[in-house]
């Protein structure tokens, strides 16, 4: 009988090599094929240590082909592989299924297969910034999504909760072929131009880098909301805008769950 | 033999110990741990774009594009 072949999608995190859990690493030793799209030559070394079956998905990447394109072919990649009855691991870094598109559709199509597929989690750029910057995403609540989806829709901000904006290297970039963050300035110009209706000019941002090695430490750039259009993001910045606070307790609603704010505040205290 | 930034690098992210002997004092500590001059210069000059260049390719961070 044939073997049958599985997907499992792992994430190897931020940094090159201590962000992997110890299940990750496992199932990197178990395949038989591991697939990678890690960006970091150093954290690739890592993996290829653990399994000498490596194959790099980097060489679909080409300036002027649509990321949508390239990311159909790594799909079909992972999933041929799974199909020819391999135990395959695809390796993205960061969290394999936070803003990565091939992760997920091949999850889904080996699923489609009846066969088995699943993701484990990784340690994403958020899970850093929450630990670098001391944001609690309780706190206030959080925003958190893509920066030219965000401009491209008719989405709404709730400046009273922490905006988390993805992708600010390619604000308003829509056709998925550049492979720099030089295309953005309009985008900024937008964005910024949006928040400048929920925030003051003022208000305090913070363009944000988790250290991708440990030499080195994150870069945490703070700068006035209305200088962000002239901000240099880089393709692996986020942007990060602290809420204004906490906003008025709703009477209402309150009401219809028989309290009043005083009640609230009295028996938060105690 | 001596060893590699990338060594180092791995090393560093996985030791808890080395890596805080790192942080009180890098230079000594890339030394020590047997780094060519040319990369313990990296680390004196905190040449970051310098590892970047040799370790990552930023355009080819997955991307997610449902925009
Ligand atoms: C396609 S997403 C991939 C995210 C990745 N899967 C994760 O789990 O973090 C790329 C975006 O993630 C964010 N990102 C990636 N690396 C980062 C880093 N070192 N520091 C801050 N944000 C980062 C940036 O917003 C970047 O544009």
């Amino acid at each position: 009988m044939n073997k049958q072949g599985s997907l499992v999608v792992v994430g190897t995190g931020i940094s090159p090599a201590g962000q992997m859990t110890i299940l990750t690493q496992s199932y990197i030793k178990e395949a038989d094929i591991v697939f990678m799209g890690i960006m970091n030559k150093i954290g690739e070394n890592v993996v290829q240590k653990l399994n000498s079956n490596c194959h790099n998905l980097d060489d679909l990447y080409q300036s002027g082909k649509s990321r949508g394109i390239t990311y159909i072919q790594m799909k079909d990649r992972i999933v041929e592989a799974v199909k020819q009855g391999q135990r395959v691991v695809a390796a993205f870094y960061g969290h394999p299924g936070v803003f990565v598109n091939p992760s997920h559709s091949a999850i889904e199509e080996v699923l489609a297969l009846g066969l088995p597929a699943r993701m484990l989690p990784g340690i994403s750029a958020e899970d850093c910034l929450v630990a670098d910057l001391g944001i609690d995403p309780a706190q206030f609540g959080c925003q958190s999504y893509e920066a030219t989806q965000f401009l491209f829709r008719k989405y709404r901000i709730d400046p009273y909760m922490t905006q988390i904006i993805w992708q600010i290297g390619l604000a308003g970039e829509h056709t998925h072929t550049v492979l720099n963050a030089e295309h953005c300035q309009k985008g900024l110009q937008l964005l910024t131009d949006i928040l400048l209706t929920h925030y003051p000019k003022q208000h305090q941002i913070i363009l944000y880098e988790a250290a991708t090695f440990p030499v080195c430490e994150p870069k945490i750039e703070k700068l006035s909301l209305i200088d962000l259009p002239s901000a240099k993001p880089s393709l692996i910045s986020t942007l990060v805008i602290p809420a204004l606070g906490l906003p008025d307790y709703d009477e209402d609603k309150l009401a219809k769950l028989g309290l009043t704010k005083e009640i609230v505040i009295k028996s938060r205290k105690s | 033999m001596s060893k590699t930034l990338v060594n180092f690098i791995e090393e560093l992210d996985t030791n808890a110990k080395l890596l805080e002997t790192y942080k009180a004092n890098p230079v000594g500590t890339a030394k020590d741990y047997g780094l060519s001059e040319e990369d313990v210069k990296i680390i004196e000059d905190k040449n970051w774009d310098e590892l970047s260049k040799r370790f990552e390719d930023l355009g080819k961070a997955p991307r997610n594009i449902r925009s």
